[in-house]
């Protein structure tokens, strides 16, 4: 019951962890086709997809973007309050979301077969020659 | 349409946010704050406003805490202190008073064990409860039941026999009550009792070792540059 425990721990440890390092490439993502303002960009990680648990820690991400050169911002008026700060990826930024783009492919590509050889692929074969 | 009471939240909300931040460079926590007061308004304005209003967008936000500790700055004072593995003096000291302390010095040696052990951040307040329950005087609770028990196996597990003299002529009839626990029994409970008040204390003890050795969960690391290292490494 606590190695269970202990497991199933790691196991949500793992996939947070996860969450957090792709998190900056899914807002890199975001941004690929047009430019969004803040409010926009928070709230589909946030809230749409939950990629996060708070959205408010979003904010200190795109900050970090910012000074990494990743992302351009630019203030626009906006009709319905305050000015909005619109980000648009630099090409610098896109440059790194192709990268991660193929890292992530071809990663995913191995797990994915990996996981469905356990399906019966690999350890059915070996059934077979046993039983 | 935002009303006062929404007005606190906010300014509550924010405050602590300031305060979560004050680790930040100014320039930094400045900008944080703005973001998350625009973000607010942001989601107020929205078409449809949010069900549930301020409230919804805050716990949406999540806490000021997290934020700050997203932004890769430790907050100050909080993080326990110490490797995950090895045990601090605090909770040496208050393993041993909470055991031991009781026969050492009676009465203070032990609650100088249980005030250290809710001084510790090391263990859940379950555990400490569960320390400090069982069994009040850590070690000398055994040697209070053995006493206890001592005394009261006079009464209970010999027989009572008394002489009574009949009316008439010098017959003395002896009659002994049996005794309310058979022997068998008694000794028996006694037994139970005694290892239960040993084995508790050193069982918790053992428990609490443990626990203060597992490695601390420190507060979520800020995120290496993911973006500056590289990708295949």
């Amino acid at each position: 019951m606590v190695a269970g425990d202990a497991q199933n721990l790691a196991a949500q440890n793992l996939v947070a962890q996860m969450r957090r390092g792709v998190l900056p490439y899914c807002v890199l993502a975001m941004l690929r086709d047009s430019e969004r303002y803040g409010f926009e960009l928070v709230h589909s990680l946030g809230t749409t997809y939950g990629l996060v648990t708070g959205e408010g820690t979003i904010y200190p991400l795109l900050a970090r973007l910012r000074r990494q050169g990743l992302v351009e911002t630019s203030w626009r008026e906006s009709e319905s309050g305050p000015p909005r700060r619109y980000y648009r990826l630099s090409s610098g930024g896109k440059d790194a979301l192709d990268e991660f783009s193929q890292s992530w492919r071809s990663l995913r590509t191995t797990v994915d077969a990996l996981l469905d050889d356990d399906q019966g692929g690999l350890a059915g074969d070996v059934k077979d020659s046993i039983g | 349409m935002v009303s006062s009471s929404d007005d606190d939240l906010v300014m509550r909300y924010l405050a602590r946010l300031n305060q979560a931040a004050s680790g930040m460079p100014a320039d930094r926590r400045g900008e944080l704050i703005e973001e998350i007061t625009t973000h607010i308004k942001e989601a107020m304005a929205a078409q449809p406003a949010p069900r549930g209003g301020v409230a919804t967008v805050l716990d949406q936000l999540g806490s000021p805490e997290e934020i700050v500790r997203s932004a890769g700055t430790g907050l100050p004072g909080t993080a326990p202190s110490g490797s995950g593995d090895a045990l601090g003096a605090v909770e040496i000291i208050a393993i041993l008073g909470l055991l031991i302390g009781g026969i050492v010095l009676p009465v203070v040696g032990w609650l100088a064990g249980v005030v250290l052990l809710w001084i510790s951040p090391r263990w859940k307040a379950g555990d400490k409860l569960l320390a400090t329950l069982v069994w009040p005087g850590g070690l000398l609770a055994p040697v209070v039941a053995f006493l206890v028990l001592g005394a009261a196996a006079t009464f209970t597990v010999g027989s009572v026999c008394g002489a009574t003299y009949s009316g008439s002529g010098p017959e003395v009839t002896t009659q002994c009550t049996p005794p309310p626990i058979p022997p068998w029994l008694a000794i028996t409970l006694a037994v139970v009792v005694m290892v239960a008040a040993v084995a508790g204390p050193i069982l918790v003890a053992i428990r609490l070792i443990r626990q203060a050795r597992r490695a601390v969960a420190l507060p979520e690391e800020a995120d290496p540059d993911l973006l500056t290292t590289p990708l295949t490494a």
